[in-house]
């Protein structure tokens, strides 16, 4: 079905509830996979993920289509997500960094982390990476979402994207390597 | 855990290692369709509904309070006119002249004073020439 079609499903009240279902099941895994890549556990993402399919249904009628549906839902859930982090280290009192580096270290101790000692510590070496960079390489690494899309998603330059992904996975490389 | 050289694209994928507890998403999409807002037509708040009601019964409450004010500039005077009042005491013998008497005070007594204005050389001629004064001093 093409996109226009959808959205017009998803805008008609007749048709509203079938067509959000649909944008549900397709979409409810790789957004969980994102934000749960950027708040790191599973209760958070759950609140956030219910936030954000909300958002989506509220904001609908704004959507311009001057994107894809698909980005314009990757940036509510990436917007949704980072202000739960800077949230949650402001009610904690430390930065969204501190806090980050706080919950990787707990990680092993989190249920719902399986990771092996590799996979832990590639964890602790993105917490170290500033912001963009941690955004970018979870999104390019993890996700594996292309330059293009992730343009749209974060307003961002393909070649910064480029160059953001390189100076993380120079850094990443060093960390794994020495300690 | 040190290790040397690692290079991030000749190493096998690594996965971020996050799990999601099994069924999560079995009623996911249910507990979101639960919590959409309802379309904005079909909400009618409790006061919308009773909006009309309000309004008739303010509406109500308005004119009963302003009935009685109107009727009170409406009404006519209470002060009779002067015909009336003539006719009413004329025609009850019932009233006396001494009743009317009582009811003057110095102001109307002043009112119906009648200034006749003769001068007493008018009256001195008068007298003089008329002939039959003396019978009426005689009587």
């Amino acid at each position: 079905m093409e996109e226009k079609d959808f959205i017009q499903k998803l805008l008609d009240p007749k048709t509203q509830n079938e067509a959000f279902q649909k944008l549900l099941f397709d979409y409810q895994r790789p957004l969980y996979n994102h934000i749960r890549n950027i708040v790191l556990n599973h209760d958070d993402t759950d609140d956030v993920l219910q936030n954000t399919f909300v958002k989506i249904f509220q904001h609908l009628k704004n959507f311009k289509g001057d994107s894809k549906l698909f980005s314009w839902m990757y940036r509510i859930a990436t917007n949704e997500a980072i202000t739960f982090i800077n949230l949650k280290a402001k009610r904690n009192g430390v930065t969204s960094e501190a806090l980050q580096n706080k919950i990787v270290d707990n990680l092993k101790a989190d249920s719902y982390f399986d990771g092996n000692d590799i996979q832990f510590k590639l964890q602790k070496a993105i917490a170290h990476l500033p912001e963009k960079q941690q955004l970018v390489f979870k999104m390019k690494y993890f996700e594996e979402i292309k330059y293009e899309d992730m343009s749209e998603i974060l307003g961002t330059s393909v070649g910064a994207l480029k160059a953001s992904y390189h100076h993380a996975v120079k850094k990443i490389e060093n960390f794994m390597t020495k300690d | 855990m040190a290790m040397n050289n690692f290079k991030i694209d000749s190493e096998p994928k690594i996965q971020s290692g996050f799990k999601t507890p099994d069924r999560f998403f079995d009623d996911f999409s249910s507990k979101i369709m639960e919590q959409l807002p309802v379309n904005e037509p079909k909400v009618i708040s409790f006061y919308a509904k009773r909006k009309n009601w309000i309004l008739a019964v303010a509406a109500i409450i308005v004119l009963a309070l302003t009935v009685p004010i109107i009727n009170k500039f409406n009404t006519p005077s209470a002060e009779l006119d002067v015909t009336t009042l003539e006719n009413y005491l004329t025609n009850r013998a019932s009233i006396s002249d001494d009743d009317l008497v009582e009811l003057l005070d110095e102001e109307d007594i002043q009112k119906m004073k009648v200034d006749y204005k003769i001068e007493d050389k008018a009256i001195e001629d008068l007298l003089s020439t008329n002939s039959n004064l003396e019978e009426y001093i005689i009587y």
